[in-house]
């Protein structure tokens, strides 16, 4: 039997609005069957429409507490917008699933402030015509080890209480064994999917943070032992994992609580369950600062901290904290076990060769990550279409 | 505005209206990032034995500290001479920065 949407889930959103186009889906019916009627309105538009073009921070807030069950209209299956900055940033092959939009968890530094301006949170009801995409894709490189995640601009299981669409992606992703797909979260949401183990090509992964700083910056996230001991039961049920020490940042203490995170996680769990782990630095849109300040003020670790304009436009620390802050947590894996698989997310080809003197490529481990695949239809259009202009 | 919302002591932030403006962008940005401008001043201090034939200023261009280099040469010895040179320096640093 289906589990039943949690009270403390549905108590966080004043209402859920459905599209009358997804009125019939499954993920409708659900939250038909557990949230109160008056929490539900039928719809026929996307709601709080008529705004400007973005979102101030109380209708940002207001997104966070209302859903909308809709379709999605484009291509699901996307390339990371990480490689589509090569100039400036070192990106692995990495590709996207979006099967909502926003978030129910508040992390001071979340891009999303400066990414979204929808004034609602979107679960895409037409979830079949993902997998459709998918398998279409799987049909002609099922030997490729593509990897696809689904926790770009939406945490991977946060809300999948809700939707259960981690249980149709692992029934998926089991036929391809080649292909790898990533749920990336910051919930101990796990209890829904790990029936369906052991599918050591699917991986649930950490953004981690020592406890200092999920208390100060990751509002409402799950806490770093609850998250431990979700990865926990996990490896149990036979998945893979990885974890995500990014966004790392500053404050006086953060050797010892850096220190902590990287021997508790080399106490629990070994390099062969932890099929990767990469690090990466606090860093954010410049547009995002005000946002920031009007909705976590300048107590907060993030917008207090001492950033700079880089290459590609982001704010970041100073490339030689960033490279001190890499180095000690590589340093610190290292000493424990040589085995374990790192990388440096979304950073610059100079700060990889200060940090590995190589480049990704090179270093064993991490040559499948960053090796060209073929490209998939979504980039052909669009290059066909860039050709056409 | 930030310094305001950071709790900075207003008499901090009375700028007299004598100093020249560019001393007043110093003052503010060493209130803003006091942390990483002490630490490009202590950098500027390790002064680096550089070829004779070159200027050389310590600058901070967005998130990165580092040298600007000019230099002239007449002729190839004179280059190998400075690149040679340039090596040592290099050295000099890497050892600085271990
Ligand atoms: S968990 Fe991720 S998506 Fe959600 S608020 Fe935090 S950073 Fe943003």
């Amino acid at each position: 039997m289906e589990k039943p949407i949690p009270l403390n889930l549905i108590q966080q959103f004043e209402k859920v609005f459905i599209d009358e186009k997804s009125w019939d889906s499954a993920v409708a019916e659900r939250i038909r069957t557990y949230f109160p009627v008056d929490k539900i309105e039928r719809v026929v538009q996307e709601p709080f429409v008529g705004r400007g073009p973005e979102l101030s921070p109380e209708e940002f807030d207001r997104s966070k507490k209302n859903i909308f069950v809709t379709t999605f209209n484009g291509q699901f299956f996307k390339r990371c917008p990480g490689a589509t900055q090569k100039k400036t940033l070192t990106c692995c092959n990495y590709y996207v699933l979006n099967l909502g939009s926003q978030c129910n968890m508040n992390c001071s530094y979340c891009y999303l402030q400066s990414y979204l301006n929808s004034p609602v949170m979107k679960i895409f009801s037409n979830i079949d015509q993902a997998l459709s995409e998918l398998e279409e894709m799987a049909s002609q490189h099922a030997h490729l080890p593509y990897r696809v995640g689904t926790g770009e601009v939406i945490d991977s299981l946060s809300m999948d209480e809700i939707t259960l669409y981690s249980r149709q992606l692992v029934n998926f992703f089991k036929k391809y064994p080649k292909w790898s797909l990533e749920f990336k979260t910051k919930s101990d949401k796990v209890d829904q999917f790990l029936d369906l183990g052991p599918a050591q090509n699917v991986m649930v992964s950490w953004s981690i943070n020592p406890p200092y700083i999920i208390q100060s910056e990751e509002h409402g996230t799950a806490r770093f032992e609850e998250r431990l001991a979700a990865a926990e039961k996990c490896v149990k049920s036979g998945f893979s994992l990885a974890f995500h020490i990014d966004p790392m940042i500053w404050h006086p203490e953060w050797k010892e609580n850096y220190a902590f995170l990287i021997d508790e996680i080399s106490r629990r769990f070994t390099p062969e369950q932890v099929k990767v782990i990469s690090v990466g630095a606090l860093r954010f849109q410049p547009e995002q600062r005000h946002m920031m300040r009007q909705r976590f003020g300048m107590k907060s670790l993030v917008t207090s901290a001492e950033m700079f304009p880089s290459e590609g436009g982001k704010y970041r620390y100073d490339a030689s904290l960033r490279h001190e802050m890499f180095q000690f947590v590589l340093k610190k894996f290292r000493d424990h076990n040589p085995a374990w698989n790192l990388f440096l997310c979304m950073e610059t080809p100079e700060t990889w060769l200060n940090s590995f003197e190589q480049t990704p490529m090179q270093v064993p481990g991490l040559h499948d990550y960053f090796r060209p695949l073929p490209k998939i239809k979504s980039e052909n259009s669009d290059l066909a279409s860039a050709v056409k202009i | 505005m930030e310094l305001i919302l950071l709790n900075t002591k207003s008499e901090e932030l009375i700028l007299d209206q004598q100093i020249p403006a560019e001393d007043i962008i110093k003052k503010l940005k060493l209130l803003r990032y006091p942390k990483t401008l002490a630490s490009d001043e202590e950098k500027k201090n390790n002064s680096l034995l550089w070829p004779t034939s070159t200027q050389v200023q310590a600058q901070r261009r967005g998130d990165r500290w580092g040298y600007n280099i000019h230099f002239f040469v007449s002729g190839p010895q004179e280059l190998t001479k400075t690149i040679e040179q340039f090596q040592k320096a290099a050295e000099q640093w890497k050892n600085q920065s271990h």
